[in-house]
């Protein structure tokens, strides 16, 4: 009890100390998320799960605010002037990031998530693979356009990685069947835009069948505005990632369904390789160096149980 | 009134071109979606204009609509208030908000740039530690359906924010261009000091020019919170004060204060909306979406200045 | 004794048949002016006679519409500053236009800095030079001095510096004294006189007759646009030039009787302001008076009226009127009691200049002339219209900008504002400064009128002549406190400077 009681302590010290203040001798883990999204909230649960089972471990997470990749190599440098013992990134640019990476990883142990660097010195990569979420959602495309049509992709930023990925994965699954897709329209993370953007190809564009947001906001951005617009009938939407109101549209039958990552097994998974690895356990590591986390479907049949999950996820 | 006519021609031209090149310019469906998003930053618009009226400026909009999104949601979803008290308590906030500017800028005679770069990033941190940086959102607004269908809804087929921003601006017209305050305002952007000299509180005028402010700013950011239905408190409302400045002198403000009108604000916060209406009709890559948007109010300031030296000199 | 019988050089410029004009109004009709080698050459008429106007002309700042300018007897065409100041023809303009975040050196050499290799500033070549020209007008200020520091005096010969620098040959200088003490202006016309014995020429515009008479060679003079007149040294005086100048005798130089009205009082007992924290002020007024305040530049009588106004709070003791005590915390609370300031700083305080008549003349009057906080257009139209003939402003249209006035007309805009307002106590603080003559005769009779209405007044001037004639009672103020008080038959220009300097 009292050993609980002064662990429960310890945890809240550091965290409120952070990691300027490094007093103690536990190992640090680090977790540089992308921007503030839900997304990287339910990451930061399966960090915070993790760093409790591994109570010999300090677990820091930090989110990316601006989007910016300058603000990700600050992050780093803080870090690791603070001795961090190992890090998980999210890239925001991942192509052009390498160089970086291969720079911290020449010092400590760093795992790449969400968005992989195929040729660096990661020690590996947690996350799921964005083409195969995008050929998911592609398949979810065609069984809403069974007669074919015409698709409109939206998006924050369409140079970010993952949305490449994904966008290649859409096109892969699309291809040979007779639905096109018409274009990409970027908002750059700003909701209001968002949400004129598709109220815009409503008007510009009527011919057009399939709606698909690519990230997180979009699902919702589009579903409101064609709502308001009374063309749900018209007007199929399939989306990524789970945001509360993508799901509710998903369980109202308003959206043909989304494909959601599990951010939370980034988080989770990630951190527990990291500590096994600091720990000395050097064949935590699989022989491929990338440990996959499957993207799922969620359609009006597995919603409810899907929601009832995330539920007891984001308690934690 | 000149400076209005200016900007007014450019305007109808550019309306006028963009419904050459897509006649669904003037669909009704996108004449509401157009005139929606015009209502909803043409109220704070309306703020901002008049506080560079009076020679100040204010760049905390962009982050007060965050935390007032983010306090709304939590009021309404999480606390359950009843939607009259979370309206009015949000209101109540961004109000003393300015007025709390308004004081650091007379009082304590800090520049109106800098205690307003710092309202925008305190702001924006405190919207995103009180939200735990977490998407708030209001669902299918169970309890207050009502207010939703401010920001979303129609009568007689005119977007209600419309509806309500001209009710505003002509208030703010009466106020700005009838009023005691309004001649009060016009000459302490021009000469404050002999303003102070003819007996006029020049400092609680002042402060009465960011109270209008952050309460337009709150009436704004409540619209736009029910029109995204959630909101992202690191991103929400990001770099929306330079919509309201750009708005303003578009429409002839002066950033030297004492020039400017409500019609001309309102022309300016339109003309914004019809730019970012026009990328997307006319099949513009959307990546073009700001340089397409800078390259407008340039045109529009310099037209405007060619149109008024020219009617001068005549 | 007086000035040595100029000898008359060569005419080095010639301005022959200047026309301007601006829309359909005719600034100037055919005029002439020609300047000799070596001359001081006064420029006078009222406001508005075109004076300014025929020096931006040759500053190149506007362009004629008609005529021709001869420097050497060589016709050259005068299309910017630039080209005139490469002519060596420099204007030093009424409103000093030194920066006072540059020093002294800075300011001199503004624009031609010596410069080394990389065009980096040559600091040593700069302040040398500067600190050379400081020595030849018997300046001790070191040449590294921010101009903030300066008197205004100062300021002004550093102007005259300035343009000496870049070569001139000919100075235009406008109302070179309207804010220099005697002492100063003394100063000034010595150095006037040494650029004389150098060859340099002249332009003196001015409304002071006596400074005219004092140090001029020659006079032209305009009236509406067009030569009235011109004098040789011999025949310049007073007489002479205002009858070419206005054509009627104005200046009637007697004391005018004292309507007492006694039922009114003003009093300020042991006031400090927060220059001279430790000198207390007393003075007292009655009905009708008008009081005198003389003294040097810096002797504190800005800042004591200001705070009779509540520009700035008292440091300490009380004010008074009829009788009973008043706090005056900020100029809301002097209006409410009935006391008005017209200030010295005419175009930062005492006007708004980019607002037009109206809206000037009813900045203070609102209240009355809105309901329910609407501004009512006829009212105000009405109220202005009334102010404008009553104190006879020359204007096209109440909806002119106060910057398109001339000086004597802002100044009634300035004193006009208060006039509907009852006053029971009108400060005024230089009440003539750029002024010329014809409105300052106006606004002289002004004062008197209200005097004779029962209204107290003080006036605040650097101008002896000016405070000699208007006073009924005068003040002189040394370093904060009132060194000496003069009756009427004690009015003379000895015993004012006498009391201004601090001697007893």
């Amino acid at each position: 009890m009292l050993m609980k009681k002064t662990i429960c302590f310890l945890l809240l010290f550091t965290a409120l100390l952070g990691p300027g203040c490094q007093r103690n001798q536990k190992p640090t883990i680090a977790f540089i998320a992308g921007a503030a999204t839900d997304f990287w909230t339910l990451a930061e649960n399966g960090c915070n799960q993790a760093a409790k089972e591994l109570p010999e471990y300090n677990v820091i997470f930090k989110y990316t605010t601006d989007g910016a990749t300058e603000e990700q190599k600050r992050l780093i440098e803080d870090l690791l002037v603070n001795n961090v013992s190992g890090i998980v990134v999210s890239p925001l640019d991942p192509v052009n990031q390498s160089p970086l990476i291969d720079k911290t990883a020449e010092q400590i142990p760093v795992i790449i998530t969400d968005s992989d660097i195929p040729g660096s010195k990661r020690l590996c990569y947690v996350g799921t693979s964005n083409i195969d979420a995008g050929k998911s959602a592609g398949q979810l495309i065609k069984e809403a356009l069974p007669a074919g049509g015409k698709v409109m992709l939206f998006v924050g930023k369409s140079d970010a990685q993952n949305a490449k990925e994904r966008i290649a994965g859409i096109e892969a699954a699309l291809k040979g069947s007779n639905i096109t897709i018409a274009g990409v329209k970027t908002d750059n993370i700003d909701r209001v835009r968002a949400k004129a953007n598709v109220n815009d190809v409503l008007v510009s564009n009527p011919e057009i069948n399939c709606f698909v947001g690519l990230w997180s906001y979009n699902g919702p951005a589009i579903l409101n505005a064609v709502r308001e617009s009374n063309k749900l009938e018209q007007v199929k939407i399939v989306c990524f990632d789970e945001e509360e109101e993508t799901l509710q549209g998903v369980k109202k039958g308003d959206i043909v369904g989304t494909v959601v990552q599990q951010p939370y097994e980034f988080g989770y998974q990630s951190i527990h390789l990291l500590a096994k690895y600091i720990s000395g356990n050097k064949n935590a590591v699989p022989a491929g160096k990338q440990i996959i986390i499957p993207a799922t479907i969620i359609n009006q049949a597995n919603v409810d149980a899907f929601i009832a999950k995330m539920q007891t996820v984001r308690k934690k | 009134m000149k400076k209005e006519k200016g900007i007014f021609i450019i305007f109808v031209i550019l309306c006028v071109l963009v419904a050459i090149g897509n006649p669904n310019f003037l669909s009704p469906a996108n004449l509401k979606n157009t005139t929606r998003l015009i209502g909803i930053f043409g109220i704070f618009s309306i703020g901002s204009g008049i506080v560079i009226i009076a020679r100040g400026i204010d760049l905390s909009v962009g982050s007060v609509f965050s935390l007032i999104g983010v306090i709304l949601s939590m009021l309404l979803v999480k606390h359950q208030v009843a939607w009259p008290l979370a309206m009015l308590i949000v209101l109540a906030l961004a109000t003393l908000i300015g007025c709390f500017h308004g004081t650091l800028v007379t009082k304590y005679k800090i520049q109106a740039f800098i205690v307003t770069l710092c309202g925008l990033l305190f702001y924006r941190g405190i919207a995103r530690f009180i939200s735990n940086d977490v998407t708030m959102g209001f669902g299918y607004g169970e309890g207050f359906s009502i207010v939703q269908y401010l920001a979303t809804g129609n009568l007689w087929g005119i977007p209600l924010p419309f509806i309500l921003m001209l009710i505003i601006s002509v208030l703010a017209w009466v106020f700005l261009h009838k009023s005691v305050y309004g001649r009060y305002i016009f000459a302490i952007g021009r000469n404050e000091e002999a303003t102070y000299f003819s007996g006029i509180n020049t400092d609680r005028m002042i402060m009465l020019t960011y109270a209008i402010c952050g309460l337009l700013a709150g009436i704004s950011g409540v619209l736009l919170a029910f029109y995204t239905n959630a909101i992202a408190p690191s991103s929400h409302g990001n770099f929306y004060e330079l919509y309201g400045i750009a708005a303003a002198v578009l429409g002839g403000c002066s950033l030297k204060g004492g020039e400017g009108s409500i019609g001309g604000i309102i022309i300016g916060a339109a003309m914004l909306q019809v730019i970012q209406n026009l990328v997307n009709l006319l099949g513009i890559p959307s990546s073009l979406n700001f340089a397409v948007m800078g390259i407008v109010i340039l045109i529009g300031v310099l037209a405007d200045k060619f149109l008024v030296n020219r009617q001068m000199s005549k | 004794m007086a000035p040595a019988k100029a000898t008359p050089g060569n005419c080095i410029l010639e301005m022959k048949g200047i026309s301007k004009t601006f829309g359909a109004f005719k600034a100037l009709n055919k005029v002439s002016l020609a300047v000799n080698e070596g001359e001081i050459l006064a420029l006078l008429g009222e406001n508005g006679a075109g004076k300014s106007t025929l020096m931006k002309i040759l500053s190149g700042i506007y362009t004629a519409t008609e005529g021709s300018v001869h420097l050497d007897d060589k016709a050259c065409e005068i299309n910017s500053v630039k080209e005139s100041q490469r002519l060596g023809i420099i204007l030093i303009h009424q409103e000093l236009n030194l920066l006072d975040n540059l020093d002294v050196a800075g300011n001199i050499f503004l624009g031609r800095e010596p410069v080394k290799a990389f065009k980096l500033i040559d600091l040593h070549k700069l302040y040398a030079d500067a600190d050379e020209l400081l020595k030849l007008f018997g300046l001790t200020i070191p040449s590294a001095t921010s101009v903030s520091k300066l008197s205004i005096a100062e300021q002004q010969i550093i102007e005259i510096i300035k343009a000496l620098s870049q070569h001139a040959r000919i100075i235009i200088m406008d109302e070179p004294t309207s804010s220099l003490t005697l002492k100063e202006t003394d100063l000034l016309f010595e150095i006037i006189r040494n650029l004389k014995a150098k060859g340099i020429s002249i332009i003196y515009i001015s409304h002071r007759l006596n400074e005219i008479i004092e140090i001029a060679d020659r006079v032209v003079v305009l009236k509406d646009g067009q030569n009235s007149g011109e004098l040789q040294r011999r025949e310049i005086n007073h007489d002479n030039l205002v009858r070419l100048m206005i054509g009627r005798d104005i200046f009637k130089s007697q004391v005018a009787p004292w309507p007492y009205h006694p039922a009114s009082s003003f009093e300020i007992r042991d006031l400090s302001t927060y220059r001279y924290t430790q000198h207390g002020v007393n003075l007292r007024l009655s009905g009708g008076e008008i009081l005198g305040i003389s003294g040097l530049v810096g002797a504190g009588r800005t800042e004591l009226v200001n705070t009779i106004f509540g520009i700035h709070r008292a440091t300490g003791g009380t004010m008074h009127l009829n009788g009973a005590e008043i706090t005056v915390n900020n100029p809301a609370d002097a209006i409410s009691k009935g006391i008005f300031l017209v200030p010295e700083d005419r175009r930062n305080q005492g006007i708004v200049a980019s607002m037009n008549i109206i809206e000037n003349l009813t900045l203070p009057n609102l209240p009355a002339t809105s309901a329910f906080k609407i501004i009512s257009r006829r009212k105000e139209a009405a109220l202005s219209t009334a102010k404008v003939e009553e104190l006879n402003v020359k204007a096209p249209t109440l909806r002119t900008n106060l910057k398109d006035l001339s000086g004597g007309n802002q100044q009634k805009i300035a004193i006009g504002k208060w006039l509907s307002r009852n006053p029971s106590l009108l400060i005024f603080d230089e009440p003539t400064r750029g002024v010329d003559i014809g409105a300052k005769a106006e606004i002289y009779n002004i004062l008197r009128n209200l005097a004779k209405s029962g209204v107290m007044i003080i006036v605040v001037s650097s101008d002896m002549e000016e405070i000699i004639n208007i006073s009924h009672r005068i003040l002189v103020m040394h370093e904060g406190k009132i060194s000496g008080q003069l009756e009427p038959e004690e009015f003379t220009e000895e015993n004012i400077m006498r009391y201004a300097v601090g001697l007893n």
